[in-house]
């Protein structure tokens, strides 16, 4: 045991270790291809550590020519993975010089495998003459190969000068395109840790000094920045994941409370509407009952008035018990229960329910219902809400025009034999085409202070009721919103 | 029965006396028929004179207009609204005095009525003496 014994296999651990998180990482999460790239480097670099310590301990050309020739095939598959690497994952490299790299290296690497001259006659050393034993820091001693160095030798360290070539060309420009600190971390330790790495063994092999390779540990400094970043990219996905999990709870409470808001709003809307409804018949009913005593006090009283008062009031005690009818089943709260209903009931429904509204603003509601209609199948109520909700839309719509021009009409027409349209049309601005798709998506509106649930809901009904909702511009002016409801099949009409 | 007799027959008795006069005649503009009718029927029980109209532009187009005591309008109206006829008459120095009957007592309609210089605001559900003891009050 000395400190070469620990430290080397502890570089070599540390690249294991940081190519297996990369490739644990790599297999699910992007930018996968670098990641499963830069597991690649680490674990050759691994291997280059694990070859190093073997070279130190050799002493024999027997021993020591197999593991330079793996060393040289774990340097070139480090190398070309390095530079694949920087390719995919900065996208900025030049790709002749990507291509060189491999090029180059594969001549050089050929001398290993193709030199006639025997064994320790290849990339690096044309001949070796001998072994020594070098003593270095902490007394401790190492074996050293010494040898001619091989003219040829030239092609790994262009290789090694087009990579760093490559990596600083591809960093400047990634650079120039605004990844400062990527370039920067990356490229820089890259060109650095090449040149001390390549340097070092260049001094060994021309024998300038004399200590064991220092390649994994260069390597080990560009593997540990390349994983910063990579990392980095790990941790903001983490923080963004976890951000993008607080706004999705932020919506949901959002959207909860905007439902309630819409029901609350639509229950406002109905009280007040039906209030009116109500306030009418109970008004007039007081006004004759109270013109009865007088009439009845009178010598004699007046028969024909006092009749005709007693007609009204019954007539006007139905109105008001049809509105408290309407009341109830509008209250009451419940899952789709469709049933046969009659269209002319339902547009009159809403032409009360939004008459008020429609005084107020002083718009014109025309119902423009084609006589004779089929039965539709659907829930009042919900029917109800949608035409309620597409009506007062339609309102907002003219609410600019000059009041002679502000109308709105409800139509209902039998649109084929399975199918009821219906169709709520204003002369106002229109949609703009691009927004005819949105409309009906939740959250979607054009009004300063609109929700932009209503449609999103009405679709949600009308679809629901198995019918489809859309809008259309008209060719005058304004826009027609039409939605289909089925008819009652004729074998099942009561 | 509770205190609407005693009201009523107080009424009646103003009423007689009235009645050896000439007729108190009153407009009444209302969009709602039934509303309408029962009002000008508590008038006419009352000795008015009652005249109908279904909108405000009703009442503009009877020409030559009538001359009439007191106007009974009813603020929300299809086409002008109670509130828009006070505004035109007011503009015009016609100063017969306006009374609202409403079926929605909204607050806003009625402090604009109010600033209008309205004689009275009536909700529909309000007892029949308390408008005629209004009316009473400005003829």
């Amino acid at each position: 045991m000395n400190w070469i014994t620990i430290a080397w296999p502890m570089v070599a651990s540390a690249c294991l270790t940081l190519g297996l998180i990369e490739l644990r990482i790599g297999l699910t999460q992007p930018p996968r291809a670098a990641r499963l790239l830069f597991a690649l480097s680490a674990f050759a670099v691994a291997g280059i550590a694990g070859l190093e310590l073997a070279l130190t301990r050799a002493d024999s050309l027997a021993d020591w020519w197999p593991l330079m020739r793996w060393l040289d095939i774990a340097v070139g598959v480090m190398m070309v993975s390095l530079t694949a690497f920087i390719w995919v994952y900065f996208g900025t490299g030049n790709t002749w010089l990507a291509l060189a790299v491999p090029g180059l290296y594969a001549v050089g690497l050929a001398f290993d495998y193709l030199s006639g001259s025997g064994p320790g006659s290849g990339m690096t050393y044309q001949q070796i003459t001998g072994f020594r034993t070098v003593e270095t820091f902490g007394g401790v001693t190492f074996n050293l190969a010494e040898g001619v160095p091989n003219p040829w030798n030239v092609f790994p360290y262009l290789a090694v000068l087009v990579l760093i070539v490559f990596v600083v060309d591809a960093s400047a420009r990634l650079w120039r395109r605004g990844g400062r600190w990527r370039a920067a971390v990356v490229g820089g330790a890259v060109v650095v840790f090449f040149l001390v790495g390549g340097g070092q063994a260049a001094l060994i092999e021309t024998g300038a000094v004399q200590m064991p390779y220092l390649i994994s540990w260069a390597y080990l400094a560009i593997l540990v920045a390349m994983a910063s970043e990579l990392h980095a990219d790990v941790l903001a996905a983490a923080q963004l994941a976890s951000r993008l999990q607080d706004s999705e709870m932020v919506l949901q409470r959002l959207r909860s409370q905007l439902a309630h808001a819409s029901r609350v709003s639509l229950l406002g809307q109905l009280a007040s509407a039906l209030a009116h409804e109500l306030n009418q018949p109970l008004g007039a009913i007081l006004r004759n009952a109270e013109a009865a005593e007088l009439f009845l006090a009178q010598e004699p009283p007046d028969l024909d008035e006092l009749r005709a008062i007693l007609v009204d009031i019954r007539q006007d005690d139905l109105r008001a018990s049809g509105v408290i009818e309407r009341l109830r089943s509008l209250l009451k709260r419940r899952s789709l229960a469709p049933c046969a209903l009659s269209v002319g009931d339902l547009l009159s429904t809403v032409a009360a329910l939004t008459r008020g509204d429609a005084t107020a603003r002083k718009t014109r509601l025309e119902i423009a219902a084609a006589p004779g209609l089929p039965l539709v199948m659907g829930d009042a109520v919900h029917i109800q809400q949608v035409l309620l909700n597409l009506v007062l839309n339609a309102m907002d719509a003219v609410g600019h025009l000059p009041a002679e021009r502000r109308q709105v009409t409800v139509g209902a027409q039998r649109r084929d034999e399975r199918d009821l349209e219906m169709t709520v049309s204003d002369g106002g601005h229109g949609i703009a085409p691009e927004q005819l798709g949105q409309l009906f998506e939740p959250f979607f509106t054009t009004k300063p202070h609109g929700m932009g649930i209503g449609l999103a809901i009405s679709r949600t009904i009308i679809e629901a009721h198995g019918g489809r909702i859309w809008a259309e511009n008209n060719t005058s002016a304004g826009a027609t919103f039409r939605f289909t409801l089925p008819l009652v099949e004729e074998s099942t009409a009561p | 029965m509770g205190s609407t007799p005693t009201a009523l027959s107080s009424l009646r008795c103003r009423t007689m006396a009235k009645n050896s006069l000439s007729k108190v005649r009153v407009a009444i503009v209302e969009d709602d028929e039934s509303a309408r009718r029962s009002l000008a029927r508590l008038l006419r029980a009352a000795g008015m004179q009652p005249t109908t109209y279904a909108s405000a532009e009703d009442f503009r187009a009877d020409l030559p207009q009538p001359w009439f005591a007191c106007l009974l309008l009813d603020v929300q109206l299809l086409g002008m609204s109670g509130l828009d006829l006070q505004r035109q008459l007011a503009a015009e120095g016609v100063a017969t005095p306006v009374f609202f009957i409403t079926a929605h007592d909204d607050p806003r309609a009625r402090e604009e009525a109010m600033a209008g210089g309205c004689a009275g605001f009536f909700r529909k559900t309000d007892a029949g003496s308390a408008l005629l003891d209004a009316i009473r009050r400005v003829v």
